[in-house]
């Protein structure tokens, strides 16, 4: 069932922050970003092992094509932040991850990004999204995004049901 | 629906124009901002709706709408 959101807690630390009132330096929320995702991956995708063997023989490669950040409100040293990921505009060979960030016991958002994942055979030729993978994409889908992902497949999902 | 108003359907879809900005001459790069991650989706979603094959030497001389309409309807017949 789609609607899950996967969260990561993260302090803020010195070395996160620049020399302006000790706030997060830019850079580190898409620092966060992928922290989050590679989080997401090893926790909510079981066969992530697997993928990443694929990965080192050179049969799939992930990448981010595009990433975009929205900063709300400083984060400084000590704030715990949570940082929330959920999917979206799944396609045959991409998806979106969105990212919320609070601070811990607050539900304002500090920032809001999304970046764009694709999958490639390292040679420049896009390949679908990886089965084991895709099931945990579609898990963590907004509703809106799943019903637009039904209606996007709806004709080749059953084409594939017929052929079973 | 006849084919165009299909394939527009679809490029609106997959490239996240709104069908109104999408024109029978529409350069599908340059006016409707695919890249090349985009072109493989919308083939892919043109494929899967027509159920025909379109070959890479066809996409390359694809770049406008019109080009998509004439081959798919050369391809549907």
């Amino acid at each position: 069932m789609p609607g899950k959101i996967f969260t990561l807690k993260h302090t803020v630390y010195f070395n996160e922050t620049n020399a302006m009132g000790g706030v997060a330096y830019y850079s580190n929320y898409v620092k966060w970003q992928g922290m989050a995702r590679e989080d997401y991956f090893i926790k909510t995708v079981p066969e992530w092992k697997i993928i990443m063997q694929e990965v080192a023989k050179g049969n799939v490669n992930m990448l981010t094509v595009e990433e975009h950040s929205h900063f709300i409100r400083h984060a400084f040293f000590g704030d715990e932040l949570i940082i929330k990921l959920q999917t979206g505009d799944i396609r045959k060979y991409s998806f979106n991850m969105t990212f919320e960030m609070v601070k811990s016991g607050t539900d304002e958002p500090i920032y809001k990004g999304w970046q764009k994942l694709a999958f490639d055979d390292f040679k420049g030729k896009f390949i679908s999204i990886p089965d084991p993978m895709l099931k945990s994409v579609i898990e963590h889908a907004t509703e809106e995004e799943y019903c637009k992902y039904l209606k996007r497949y709806e004709a080749e999902q059953l084409k594939t049901t017929e052929t079973k | 629906m006849d084919i165009k108003s299909q394939i527009i359907d679809i490029l609106s879809d997959q490239l996240g124009v709104e069908k109104d900005k999408i024109k029978l001459d529409s350069k599908i790069a340059d006016d409707l901002g695919a890249d090349s991650l985009d072109t493989v989706e919308m083939t892919q979603a043109l494929e899967d709706k027509f159920n025909v094959k379109i070959h890479d030497e066809a996409i390359k001389n694809i770049k406008t709408v019109n080009d998509v309409v004439v081959y798919l309807t050369s391809k549907t017949q």
